[in-house]
């Protein structure tokens, strides 16, 4: 019987290798599509390594006329902010979180040139933002007026630069001819939200005594059950403080909310286009195979007028399918492990790419069989004297 | 060997309804080789459809090789087209993507028996048709009556009881009719296979037997 099968399928090539190129180009098409769903569900998923719960943010325009004196005003401020009953801690950053900006650099280890955002936080920051700590010791004020510069870095800086070997005070190179302590390594600091690629970090310790120290918010953790009210209050003092500032008040969440929205309506458009392409690409192969199976009414019907059941009928036009459909799908895998195997694609992995080719191996093969299943159970429907006459 | 007890058939298509088959009985016994005649639309077809249980009567009864076909089950029917009946349509119905011994060999995929038995028996049954040097061609490489051939091969190569030929030669010039004409005269004659077969023509109806006459669905004595 198999012999027969394949014999069929071997005189009918040419329909046949129209039949594997529409399911190799369904599968690439899908392998595509789950890759990047699993890819993007891997990132969005990814821990943050910091929480943003009674968080707010206060980013402020200083005075430029008062240049001298956004040092002295900025700690000032931060130590009215702290005295307040609804305020437990206060720190400056650069930029806050799930915004779009931040500081980057470029360092060269032995993984090449490696691409590191980075921040430079007033001393507790860290713990008040219950960022978690693999090893060493948060910046402090240990770290002032040291020769070497002290830094901390997630473990993805740490792995890039120092592999397996033990990073705490070890020294690398920043900025050409400056070298960086290494005083801690922190799990990650994920600034530009959930939608932001996994990568390295490093944060640096802001000198709230030192006049040059830069930073762009001040951000402060309410006491929980603390309302937006408290803003009206909050500017209140701010203004007294500083005259000649501008202060915008923003809670963590609210930043993060825009940062949802702003990353869902992103994908919005290639979701929609990748949703549209897959749908064409199933019905294209839905007529493909379904016209593969009732164009063959009539052999059907000689089939049964010989002495065939209609199951056998039946499960000989599925296995035919199913064979079809893994040559098919063996092709798509040999041209889609080229993207892998070339590495193009850094969050491509071997484990998401053999798990999107799993799950889109089990979808087509099920399409198949469904497309094999359903036609032939109505072409063996028919009296095989009716099949017969079928045009 | 044959029998059928007031068997009626009609077909309902949307507007109208056609009495194909009219309360027809008949007995045809075994190793008969009877021909069956009537004008186009009489129903003929009709009748051999059901005889070969390829078709469903709508009333009556059929008993095949004394044996009552009590229901159109695909299971317990398969069995019986398989092995007791061969049929020869009047466009042969072979598949064009298979050999002359792969046709040949269709029925008996559907049985137990080994490769090399279906072989033997597949040029056993090519032999009979005198088709031997054509046994690797494929359909489209050969003449309307080389094409009849290979189906009466296909139909007696599980050597069933019953052999039914519906205008086996309606599509062939005379002289090939004649061919098929006399190789359903062997079967009937050294292998003792009732035939029924339908003609339009009285020479060949001649050769059988007996006549069935048959008109507007029914017989005419
Ligand atoms: N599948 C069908 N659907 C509707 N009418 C049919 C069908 N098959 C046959 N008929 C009608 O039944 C009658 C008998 O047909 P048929 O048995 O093919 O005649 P014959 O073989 O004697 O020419 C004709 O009127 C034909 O039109
Ligand atoms: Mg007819």
């Amino acid at each position: 019987m198999f012999a027969h099968i394949f014999k069929m399928m071997w005189q009918r090539k040419r329909a046949n290798s129209l039949i594997i190129i529409e399911i190799v180009v369904a599968f690439i098409v899908l392998l595509a599509v789950v890759a990047f769903i699993r890819v993007s569900y891997q990132t969005y998923s990814a821990p943050l390594g910091f929480e943003y719960d009674n968080t707010w943010s206060i980013a402020f325009e200083p005075d430029i006329e008062d240049r001298a004196k956004i040092g002295a005003t900025a700690k000032q401020t931060l130590q009215v902010l702290s005295q307040l009953p609804e305020i437990e801690d206060a720190h400056t950053m650069y930029f806050p979180p799930f915004i779009e900006a931040s500081s980057s650099t470029t360092i060269d280890s032995e993984n090449g040139k490696l691409y590191v955002l980075m921040t430079s936080v007033s001393d507790g920051a860290q713990q008040a933002m219950g960022m978690t700590l693999l090893a060493g010791r948060w910046l402090n004020e240990s770290d002032n007026g040291q020769t070497i510069r002290s830094v901390v870095i997630n473990k993805m800086l740490k792995d890039n630069i120092f592999g397996e070997e033990n990073a705490v005070n070890q020294l690398f190179d920043y900025d050409g001819d400056e070298k960086l302590r290494v005083v801690g390594v922190f799990e990650d600091f994920r600034q530009m939200g959930e939608f932001s690629p996994v990568g390295n970090y490093m944060m640096f310790r802001t000198d709230l005594d030192n006049p040059k120290s830069f930073y762009r918010s001040i951000n402060i953790w309410v006491k929980p059950g603390t309302s937006r009210a408290f803003e009206e209050k909050l500017q209140k003092i701010l203004h007294q403080s500083a005259p000649n500032w501008q202060f915008e008040v923003t809670t963590w969440q609210q930043l993060r909310d825009e940062h949802i929205s702003n990353g869902m309506v992103a994908r919005m458009i290639p979701t929609v286009i990748a949703l549209f392409l897959m749908l064409m690409v199933a019905f294209g192969l839905l007529g493909v195979l379904w016209q593969n199976v009732t164009r063959r009414t009539q052999e059907l019907g000689l089939r049964r007028a010989m002495g065939a059941t209609a199951t056998m009928v039946q499960m000989q036009i599925i296995f035919e399918l199913l064979v079809i459909t893994l040559m098919a799908i063996a092709i798509g895998f040999l041209i889609a492990i080229q993207i892998p195997i070339s590495g193009v694609i850094e969050q491509l992995t071997w484990g998401v790419f053999f798990q999107s080719v799993g799950i889109s191996t089990v979808i087509i093969m099920l399409l198949s069989v469904a497309c094999a299943y359903y036609p032939s159970l109505i072409a063996t429907r028919y009296l095989p004297a009716d099949a017969l006459h079928y045009e | 060997m044959i029998r059928i007890e007031r068997g009626k058939k009609s077909y309902r298509t949307d507007t109208i309804q056609t009495t194909a088959l009219n309360d027809v009985s008949l007995h045809i016994k075994k190793g008969e080789f009877v021909s069956i005649m009537g004008p186009s639309g009489c129903g003929k077809s009709t009748l051999m459809n059901i005889i070969g249980l390829l078709d469903k009567p709508c009333e009556g009864q059929i008993y095949i090789d004394d044996q009552k076909i009590e229901s159109y089950n695909d299971k317990s029917i398969a069995p019986i087209r398989n092995e007791k009946i061969g049929f020869i349509f009047q466009s042969f119905h072979l598949i064009n993507d298979l050999s002359v011994l792969d046709n040949v060999e269709l029925p008996l995929l559907y049985r137990k028996i080994s490769a090399k038995e279906r072989r033997r028996l597949a040029l056993e049954a090519i032999d009979k048709v005198s088709l031997n040097a054509r046994a690797k061609h494929f359909p489209n490489q050969l003449s309307g009556g080389q094409q009849q051939r290979v189906a009466i091969a296909r139909a007696i190569v599980g050597k069933p009881k019953i052999l039914l030929a519906d205008e086996p030669t309606g599509n062939l010039d005379s002289a090939m009719g004649n061919e098929i004409m006399a190789i359903l005269d062997d079967l009937h004659k050294n292998d003792k296979t009732t035939i029924v077969m339908v003609t339009h023509d009285d020479e060949k109806a001649q050769r059988t037997e007996r006549i069935i006459r048959l008109f507007d669905g029914q017989l005419v004595n």
